[in-house]
C-alpha cells in the first residue's frame, strides 16, 4: 500500500509523483512500475515529479521540453517564440548562478546530454551579442522525438541530483526512453497535423496616421501624423510622375495580415517486441513545420531514428540505445538590422509602418508586372527610413543542419546474489552547419531614397561540433538484515569529457547580387576557429538504510576532479543525506487520512568553471572604432594580438550550492485528494562570476569566486479527483510555486555593489545585493518627495533623474499551473493552463512603437498639448509648485519617443500572463469494437496549444514569454524585436497493431 | 556501513587519481597564445588609440566644435548635440582606450624593456601618453599612476589633472633620455605610423612625435594656473631648436572594406543604419561663406538638394527636408592623424607667439594655412593669407588678435579632428561664444552658438565628458559626477 493506488496506470494522469529507486538505477533508467512506485516512493527524502508520455504527447508538441510547461511546481519553462524549433529554456527552483549556467542537467537513459543553445547573431564570435540580426536555431534538447519518451522525471533538489555530479547543481531532467516488452510484436503509428497562427501582435493605436510632429508627411515612417479621417491622400514617392493614393484610415490588422498560417506535421512509427531474454524497439519519426512568416523562412524539419535492444542471459545483461537525429531549421532574424552585412530585420521593419498603411500591398515588389511594382522597389519605397519588408524577406535566408548521434550501451553482471556490477558508456555527438545570407541592396544615386543606406550583403558559414563522452562504473549492493533492516548501496566511478569546435567564416560586401558564397566578395573574410575541451572524473557512493519499511535514511557523497580549475586545487567533495518516514504506517490515523509522509534532506554540490579561465592569454587584434565598427587585424598587412581583457585567475575555486529541503505528503479521502508540499532553502556561494573590472586596470573581466545567491521556495502540488465513477472521472491538479530569490552578497567591496548582466538603451539587467538575481533598472523622471514628476519649467517635459530606478525582477512573483481532465467512456478531455504573476521584462518592440507613434499609449489627450499629469516644477532647493506648462504639440513626440531617456521607463513591461497551454480531446476506440480488426488500439483527437493569452492592461505590446536573449539567465530579460508568438490547433490519429 | 562507503570512496579515488592528473591537464587555451612578442602587440595598441580618437572623439569633437551637427532626420548623436551625455555614453571609448590600447602599450613597454629595444619603448610611451592626454582632456581626472596594474590594483585612484600632465611629461622625458645606441634598439617594422624605415630614422621620427606631444601638453596649459611654467617650458624647447614633426603622424593604411576603414567612416557611415547623421553646422557654414571659402566648404560637405545648407547647431527638430542640409564628407580611406602637419604648424605659430617671436609665429601660420588646404586636397589661393586676404596674419595687431587669427584658422582646419579645436576654444575663447543664433542679424559668422536643444543652463557650453559608468561600476575611487559645464582644470 502506498500513496498512489496500484490501480492507476501510468499514462492516464498528467502528473504522477513517483519514486526513484535509490540505488544504481537512479543513475540509469528510471523504470516506472506500479510496484516500484508503491514500494520505493516511501524511501525518498526529497521531491521529484514524473511526467508520463501521455502528457508529453497529448498536445503534440514537436519539442518535448515545451510539453513540460506548467506541469511541475518549481520547474519553469520558457519558449523563446512561436517559430518552429524555437529554443526552450528550463530552470528548476530559481536562478542560482549569477553569470554561469542555470539550466538543469539533461540525462537520457543515464547518460548526460549536450544542450547547446544555437542562437547566433551578426557577431557570431560574441556570444553576448543578442540584438544584431540574431537567429534562434533552437537548443539541442528540443530535438528529441517526444513519442519515444516513456517518461520525464524532474529531480528538483540537490539532494536528488547531487550524485550526477557538479553539473546537476541546478537539478536534473531524466528522460527515460521506451523499450521493447516481451510479447507479440507491436507496431505503433502516430500522426498529427496542425495549423498555427499569430497569437499576439502589438495592440496599436488606430487613430493617427502617417506623419511626424502632428503633420502628414508622405515619406515618414511613423504615425505621428494627423488624425485618420478616411480621406484619400497621395503618399510615398513620386515615380515617373505618378504617386500612390490611399484612404487615410486605419489598417487595423495590417501586422496580422502580413503573416500566413503555419502548419506542422508530426508522424512516427515504432516497432517493438521481445522475449523473456531479449527485447527491441525501433522507431522512426518525422516532424515538418513551417511557421507563420510567409515563405519557408521559418521552418523546421526533423527526422529521428532510434534503435533499442536488450539481452539478459543468466547473470549477464546488456542494453543499448542508439539514436540518430537530423534536423534542418530556418529562422527569421530578430533584433536590429545590419546594413554592413546581412541587412535589415523583417519584424523591426513591419512594426514601425504607419497605421494607415497596408503592409501586404508592398508585396507588389514580387510582381514586376504590377502597376505598383515601381513604388515598391528599394529606390522608390515610400520612405527612406525603412525597407520594403518583402524585399528583406525574399533577399535573406539561413539554414541550419545538424546530424547527431547519441546513445549508450550498458553491461551488467550479477556477481553475487546481493552484488552486481554495471558499466555504462554513452555519448552524444553532433555536427552542425549553419549558413546565413543577405543580398546586396544598393540604392541608386539620385533616386528618392538615395539618403537611405545601401545594404552591402553578406554570407556567413559556421560549423559547430560538440561531443560528449561519459562512462559510469557502478557496484550495487542490496541486502536485508533480518526482517526489519535492509540496505541498498552503490559505489560508482564516472568519467566525462566534453569537446567542442567552431569554425566560422564570413564575408560582407557581396559583388554578384543573389550569389551567396564566401567567394563573392573582395573584402577580407572574418574567420575564427575555436576548440574547447573539458574533462571530469568523479567518484561517488550512496547507501539507503531501511527500517521496518517505513523509515529510511540515505547518505551519499561525491568527489569530482575537474580540468577547468587550477591544477592542485581542482578536487572538491560534497555530501548528501536524507530521511523519509511514512508516519501513517506507524501511527494510527483517522481513516480520512490514510497516508502521511514527512521527509527531510540536506545536500551540497560543487560546480566547476568554464574552460580556459585560469591563465591569461593574448587574443587576435580587434579594436573598436567607438560605438560602431572595428579595426580588425590583419590590417595594413600586419597581424596583431592584444592582451586579453579577461584576466586569468589561478585561484579559482568551485562554486558550492547547499540545500535543505523538507516535505510533507498527505493523502485524504481514499487518496482522492493528494497534497505534496515542499520547502527548500538553497544557498549558492563562491559564485563563479565573470566580474566586470574597471577598464583602467587594464582588463575588463576576470572569472572570480564572489558572492552568494539564496533561493527559498515553496512548492505545492494538489491532486484532486472530485468525481470518480465507473464511467466518469474528473481530475484536477494545481501546482503552486513561489521562489524568494535574493543576491545575498557579491563581495564587490569598493565597487558598484552590482554586476551588469545586460543592457539595452539604458535599461539594465543587474545582479544587485539585496535584490532578486536578475533585477531590471531603467531611467526614470525626476520626482519630488511625494513622487510627483518634476518637469522643465519652460518645456513642460519631465526631467530625467540621474539615478536609475529598480523596476522589478525578471522572475515571476509566483506561478500557478492548473491541469484538468475528464474521462468518459472512450473520451478524454484534458487541458492545462499557466498563470505567472509578477516580474518585469524589457521590450524593444515597445520602444519602437513609442518612437514611431504606433503605441496605443500615445493617444493621451488626443495628442493635443497637455500638462503632464501630477507634475510639478522645482521652485527652490526643496520646494515645488504645481506645473501648469503644457508639453507642446511638437514635443508630444519627445515625450513618448524622443531622445530623452525618461521615456525609456516605458520600455519595461509587466510579465504577468495567463496562457492556455494545452487543450486536447481524444477518443479511444473501445477494444471490443476492434476485436475483428487487425488493429489493437486506435484513438483520434483534436488538440490546441497556446490558444489563449491574457496579459494585463499595462502590456499592450508583446507576449511576455517572447525572448531574444539566448539561453542563459538573460533569457528572461525580455525581447529585442522578437517575432510574434503563435497559437496552434490540429488533429491526431494513433494506431497500434 | 558508513565507514565502508567512505573507505571505498577513498580507495576508488586513489585508484582513479593516479592517472587522472595528466588526463585532466587540458586547460591551456588552444585557441589563443599565452605569449606574444611585443612587435605583434604594438600595432593593435596603436590602432586602439586611433580607433577611439578617430571614431568616437572625432564625432563629439566635430559636434562640439560646431563643424557639423546632428541631422534633423536622424537620431544618433542627439544626446551629444544637446549636451545630454549619460555616464554610459563613453564606456566604449574608456574601455577600448584603457583595456584595449593603453594596457597593450604597457605590455609592449615591459617586454621591449626586457629585450632592450628602446626604439619600441619610445613608441609605446609616445602613443600611450597621447592616449592618456586625450582621456585627461575629456575627463579632467583619470587613473594614471595606479592604472594598468590589474594584478595588484583593482580600484585605481584618479589622479588630478595637473598631476596627470606632470607625470606624462616625466614619462616622455624619460623615454627621450633612453639609450638608443645600445645595439638592441632595432627598427620596428610593425609600427603602423612610421614603420618600414631604418631604426635611426624611426627613432628620429618618434622623438619628433614625442616633442610635438610635449608641445601640445604645454600649450594646453596656457590658460591654467600653470601658464607661466608652461610658456617657460615652450621657450626652452624652442630655444633649444627641439625637432618637431615635419609631416603628418598618421595611419594611412585604411582600405574600403568593413572593419578596416577609417574609424570615423566605419563608425558614422558604414556601420550605421543612417549614414547621414552629421550635417553642416551653420556656425561653420557662415564663417566659410563669409570668407568666400566655398572650396573648403565643398571639400568638407556634400551639398543638399538646394546647395550648401547648414542646420543651426543642435536644431535636430528642424522641419527642413531630409535632403536639404549638407552631409559631412568622409571616406573609408581617409588617414587618421595623430598629428596633422598643419596642426603642428598652428601649434608652432601659437608657441612662437606665446614667447614673443611674432615673426616666427607668422612664418608658421603661413605654412599652416596652406597645409590645412593640402590636407584635404583643396587648391589653395595664396591671396587668402597675403596682405588684404581674408586669412591674413595681423602682423600689426595685438597678440590677442594674432592668437585669434591662428585659432580661428586652426578651428577650420581641424575638420574631422574637432576635439583639438574644441579644446582650443575652451582654452583661448576662440571662436568666441555668440549670445544669439546664426539667424540673428547681430550674429558674427563663426562665433559658436549654444546648441538649440541644450539641456544645460542657458548660454552654457559643455566642457567635459562625464565619468563613465564602466569605471564607476568597478571602481570605488571613481569621482562623483560633476556637471558637464564644469571646466577641465586647464580651461579658461
Amino acid at each position: 500500500m502506498g500513496y498512489l493506488s496500484q490501480s492507476i496506470v501510468v499514462g492516464s494522469k498528467s502528473t504522477i509523483n513517483v519514486t526513484l529507486v535509490p540505488d544504481a538505477q537512479q543513475l540509469g533508467e528510471v523504470v516506472v512500475t506500479a510496484l516500484g512506485i508503491s514500494r520505493e516512493r516511501k524511501s525518498l527524502g526529497y521531491s521529484t515529479a514524473t511526467i508520463s508520455n501521455t502528457s508529453i504527447t497529448e498536445a503534440r508538441n514537436t519539442s518535448p521540453l515545451d510539453a513540460l510547461n506548467a506541469r511541475v511546481p518549481g520547474l519553469s519553462v520558457n519558449t523563446a517564440s512561436g517559430a518552429p524549433g524555437a529554443s526552450t529554456v528550463l530552470n528548476i527552483r530559481g536562478f542560482n548562478s549569477v553569470t554561469g549556467n542555470n539550466q538543469p542537467l539533461f540525462v537520457i537513459d543515464g547518460v548526460p546530454m549536450n544542450n547547446r543553445g544555437n542562437t547566433s547573431s551578426t557577431n557570431a564570435q560574441n556570444s553576448n551579442d543578442d540584438f544584431n540580426r540574431s537567429m534562434d536555431f533552437g537548443n539541442q534538447m528540443n530535438d528529441i522525438n517526444p513519442n519515444e519518451i516513456e517518461s520525464i522525471t524532474v529531480l528538483k533538489g540537490i539532494s536528488a541530483s547531487a550524485l550526477y555530479g557538479s553539473r546537476a547543481a541546478n537539478g536534473a531532467i531524466l528522460i527515460t526512453t521506451k523499450r521493447g516488452k516481451s510479447g507479440k510484436t507491436q507496431v505503433d503509428i502516430s500522426s498529427s497535423f496542425a495549423r498555427s497562427q499569430v497569437l499576439r501582435v502589438p495592440h496599436l493605436q488606430n487613430t493617427y496616421g502617417q506623419g511626424w510632429s502632428g503633420l502628414f508627411d508622405r515619406i515618414e515612417n511613423g504615425s505621428w501624423g494627423p488624425k485618420l479621417d478616411g480621406k484619400t491622400r497621395l503618399w510615398g514617392n513620386v515615380v515617373d510622375n505618378s504617386q500612390m493614393l490611399k484612404p487615410f484610415s486605419a489598417q487595423e490588422d495590417n501586422l496580422k495580415d502580413f503573416f500566413d498560417k503555419g502548419y506542422e506535421w508530426n508522424n512516427s512509427i515504432a516497432v517493438s517486441g521481445g522475449t523473456e531474454t531479449a527485447n527491441y524497439r525501433v522507431a522512426y519519426s518525422n516532424a515538418t513545420a513551417d511557421g507563420v512568416v510567409p515563405t519557408n523562412a521559418d521552418s523546421y524539419k526533423r527526422n529521428t531514428l532510434s534503435l533499442n535492444g536488450g539481452l539478459k542471459l543468466d547473470k549477464f545483461s546488456v542494453n543499448s540505445n542508439i539514436n540518430y537525429v537530423h534536423k534542418n531549421q530556418k529562422a527569421v532574424a530578430t533584433g536590429q538590422g545590419d546594413d554592413a552585412g546581412g541587412g535589415k530585420v523583417v519584424w523591426q521593419e513591419i512594426i514601425q509602418i504607419p497605421r494607415d498603411h497596408s503592409i501586404v500591398d508592398s508585396k507588389a515588389l514580387l510582381d514586376p508586372n504590377s502597376p505598383y511594382y515601381k513604388f515598391m522597389t528599394l529606390d522608390n519605397y515610400f520612405t527612406p527610413y525603412a525597407q520594403n519588408p518583402y524585399w528583406t524577406l525574399y533577399n535573406q535566408g539561413n539554414n541550419y543542419d545538424e546530424d547527431r548521434i547519441f546513445g549508450n550501451i550498458e553491461f551488467g553482471y550479477q556477481i553475487l546474489k546481493n552484488l552486481d556490477i554495471k558499466y555504462r558508456v554513452g555519448g552524444d555527438y553532433s555536427d552542425a552547419f549553419q549558413k546565413d545570407w543577405g543580398n546586396v541592396g544598393k540604392i541608386t544615386d539620385g533616386s528618392p531614397n538615395s539618403t537611405a543606406n545601401d545594404v552591402f550583403g553578406g554570407v556567413s558559414q559556421m560549423a559547430r561540433q560538440n561531443r560528449q563522452f561519459n562512462s559510469d562504473l557502478l557496484l550495487n549492493f542490496k541486502h536485508n538484515f533480518g526482517t526489519r533492516f535492509d540496505v541498498q548501496a552503490f559505489l560508482g566511478h564516472n568519467l566525462n569529457e566534453r569537446t567542442g569546435q567552431t569554425n566560422f567564416a564570413k564575408v560582407t560586401n557581396l559583388d554578384l547580387p543573389g550569389f551567396y558564397n564566401l567567394s563573392n566578395s573582395s573584402v577580407t573574410p572574418t574567420t575564427f576557429a575555436t576548440s574547447t575541451k573539458r574533462r571530469l572524473v568523479g567518484v561517488y557512493g550512496q547507501a539507503t538504510f531501511g527500517f521496518d519499511n517505513w523509515l529510511y535514511l540515505t547518505v551519499g557523497a561525491r568527489n569530482d576532479w575537474t580540468s577547468t580549475l587550477p591544477k592542485g586545487k581542482n578536487s572538491y567533495f560534497y555530501p548528501s543525506a536524507s530521511i523519509s518516514a511514512v508516519l501513517s504506517d506507524v501511527f494510527k490515523l483517522p481513516a480520512e487520512i490514510p497516508f502521511v509522509k514527512v521527509r527531510f534532506a540536506a545536500a551540497s554540490a560543487g560546480n566547476d568553471a568554464d574552460p580556459y579561465q585560469v591563465y591569461s592569454v593574448y587574443v587576435p587584434g580587434s579594436v573598436r572604432a567607438g560605438g560602431f565598427g572595428n579595426i580588425n587585424f590583419p590590417f595594413g598587412g600586419l597581424n596583431a594580438y592584444e592582451v586579453s581583457n579577461n584576466l586569468g585567475n589561478q585561484n579559482l575555486k568551485p562554486e558550492i550550492s547547499t540545500e535543505y529541503e523538507g516535505g510533507l505528503e498527505l493523502g485524504f479521502f481514499g487518496r482522492r485528494v493528494g497534497l505534496d508540499l515542499s520547502y527548500y532553502n538553497k544557498l549558492t556561494k563562491n559564485q563563479i562570476i565573470s566580474l566586470a573590472l574597471e577598464p583602467a586596470t587594464g582588463a575588463t573581466t576576470q572569472t572570480v569566486n564572489l558572492g552568494s545567491v539564496r533561493n527559498k521556495g515553496v512548492e505545492l502540488a494538489l491532486n484532486l479527483i472530485p468525481v470518480r465513477t465507473e464511467k466518469f472521472e474528473w481530475g484536477v491538479t494545481v501546482n503552486y510555486n513561489k521562489i524568494w530569490n535574493e543576491v545575498e552578497s557579491l563581495g564587490l567591496e569598493g565597487g558598484s555593489g552590482n554586476i551588469l548582466l545586460n543592457s539595452s538603451y539604458n535599461v539594465k539587467l543587474r545582479a544587485v545585493v539585496g535584490k532578486p538575481l536578475g533585477a531590471i533598472y531603467s531611467p526614470d523622471v525626476q520626482r519630488d518627495p511625494n513622487g510627483n514628476t518634476i518637469v522643465n519649467e519652460t518645456t513642460g517635459l519631465p526631467l530625467v533623474s540621474s539615478e536609475e530606478t529598480y523596476r522589478g525582477s525578471i522572475n515571476p512573483n509566483y506561478t500557478l499551473g492548473v491541469s484538468t481532465y475528464l474521462d468518459y467512456k472512450g473520451f478524454k478531455f484534458s487541458a492545462n493552463g499557466d498563470y505567472r504573476n509578477g516580474g518585469v521584462f524589457y521590450s524593444y518592440t515597445a520602444r519602437l512603437n513609442y518612437f514611431n507613434g504606433n503605441a496605443y499609449m500615445t493617444q493621451y489627450n488626443d495628442r493635443e498639448p497637455f500638462v503632464v499629469p501630477g507634475s510639478v516644477i522645482k521652485t527652490g532647493d526643496n520646494t515645488y509648485a504645481p506645473n501648469t506648462v503644457p508639453v507642446s504639440r511638437a514635443d508630444v513626440f519627445t515625450y513618448y519617443g524622443g531622445a530623452t531617456s525618461a521615456n525609456e521607463y516605458n520600455h519595461v513591461l509587466p510579465k504577468t500572463f495567463f496562457k492556455l497551454r494545452n487543450v486536447s480531446l481524444t477518443y479511444s476506440v473501445p477494444k471490443k469494437s476492434l476485436e475483428k480488426l487487425p488493429v489493437r488500439g486506435a484513438s483520434v483527437g483534436i488538440f490546441g496549444r497556446n490558444l489563449v493569452l491574457w496579459t494585463p492592461k499595462a502590456n499592450h505590446v508583446v507576449d511576455p514569454e517572447a525572448n531574444t536573449f539566448g539561453t542563459s539567465l538573460k533569457n528572461l530579460y525580455g525581447e529585442f524585436a522578437a517575432g510574434p508568438s503563435t497559437a496552434t490547433y490540429g488533429v491526431q490519429l494513433n494506431l497500434s497493431f | 556501513m558508513k565507514g565502508i562507503i567512505k573507505n571505498s570512496v577513498l580507495l576508488l579515488a586513489a585508484l582513479s587519481l593516479g592517472s587522472c592528473n595528466d588526463w585532466l591537464d587540458v586547460n591551456e587555451d588552444p585557441n589563443n597564445p599565452t605569449n606574444v612578442a611585443p612587435e605583434f602587440v604594438l600595432p593593435a595598441a596603436q590602432a586602439s588609440v586611433a580607433g577611439i580618437v578617430g571614431g568616437d572623439f572625432a564625432i563629439i569633437g566635430g559636434l562640439w566644435s560646431q563643424h557639423w551637427t546632428q541631422s534633423n532626420s536622424a537620431n544618433q548623436y542627439r544626446g551629444i548635440d544637446s549636451y545630454d551625455l549619460q555616464p554610459s555614453d563613453y564606456n566604449i571609448a574608456w574601455t577600448e582606450l584603457y583595456a584595449g590600447g593603453l594596457n597593450d602599450f604597457e605590455d609592449v613597454k615591459r617586454k621591449a624593456t626586457e629585450t632592450g629595444n628602446n626604439n619600441m619603448v619610445l613608441q609605446a610611451v609616445a602613443v600611450q601618453s597621447y592616449g592618456f592626454q586625450m582621456l585627461a582632456d575629456w575627463f579632467d581626472k583619470i587613473p594614471l599612476t595606479e592604472a594598468l596594474q590589474v594584478e595588484s590594483i583593482k580600484a585605481p585612484k584618479y589622479d588630478d589633472g595637473p598631476a596627470v600632465y606632470a607625470e606624462l611629461v616625466n614619462r616622455l622625458d624619460a623615454a627621450l633620455a633612453l639609450d638608443f645606441n645600445n645595439g638592441k634598439s632595432t627598427a620596428v617594422a610593425s609600427d603602423l605610423i612610421f614603420g618600414g624605415t631604418s631604426a635611426a630614422n624611426q627613432i628620429d621620427l618618434w622623438k619628433r612625435f614625442v616633442n610635438t606631444l610635449k608641445l601640445k601638453i604645454y600649450l594646453r596649459q596656457t590658460a591654467s594656473a600653470n601658464s607661466a611654467q608652461a610658456v617657460a617650458a615652450i621657450k626652452t624647447m624652442l630655444d633649444a631648436n627641439t625637432p618637431f614633426l615635419e609631416d603628418h603622424a598618421a595611419i594611412t593604411k585604411f582600405v574600403d572594406e568593413p572593419n578596416r576603414s577609417n574609424p570615423l567612416y566605419e563608425n558614422n557611415v558604414r556601420q550605421l543604419n543612417v549614414s547621414s547623421n552629421l550635417r553642416l553646422s551653420r556656425t561653420l557654414q557662415t564663417y566659410l561663406q563669409a570668407n568666400g571659402d566655398d572650396a573648403r566648404l565643398a571639400a568638407y560637405f556634400t551639398p543638399g538638394s538646394g546647395g550648401q545648407a547648414g542646420l543651426e547647431q543642435g536644431d535636430f527638430l528642424s522641419g527642413v527636408g531630409v535632403n536639404v542640409p549638407s552631409v559631412a564628407r568622409m571616406t573609408a580611406t581617409d588617414p587618421f592623424y595623430f598629428f596633422s602637419i598643419d596642426e603642428v604648424y598652428f601649434m608652432l605659430a601659437e608657441a612662437y607667439l606665446r614667447i614673443g617671436n611674432d615673426a616666427k609665429a607668422k612664418e608658421f601660420y603661413e605654412m599652416a594655412v596652406p597645409a590645412a588646404y593640402a590636407k584635404f586636397n583643396i587648391a589653395f589661393d595664396a591671396k587668402k593669407i597675403a596682405k588684404g586676404g581674408v586669412y591674413e596674419f595681423p602682423s600689426a595687431g595685438s597678440m590677442e588678435a594674432k592668437l585669434k587669427t591662428i585659432i580661428y584658422q586652426k578651428w577650420v582646419a581641424m575638420f574631422r579632428q574637432g576635439y583639438e579645436s574644441f579644446w582650443d576654444q575652451a582654452r583661448t575663447g576662440y571662436p568666441e561664444k555668440s549670445s544669439v543664433p546664426t539667424t540673428d542679424q547681430k550674429y558674427v559668422p563663426g562665433q559658436w552658438t549654444v546648441a538649440a536643444k541644450s539641456v544645460l543652463e542657458k548660454g552654457a557650453l559643455p566642457k567635459r565628458i562625464p565619468y563613465t559608468s564602466a569605471s564607476r561600476d568597478g571602481n570605488v575611487n571613481t569621482p562623483a559626477l560633476v556637471p558637464l559645464t564644469s571646466k577641465v582644470w586647464w580651461m579658461k
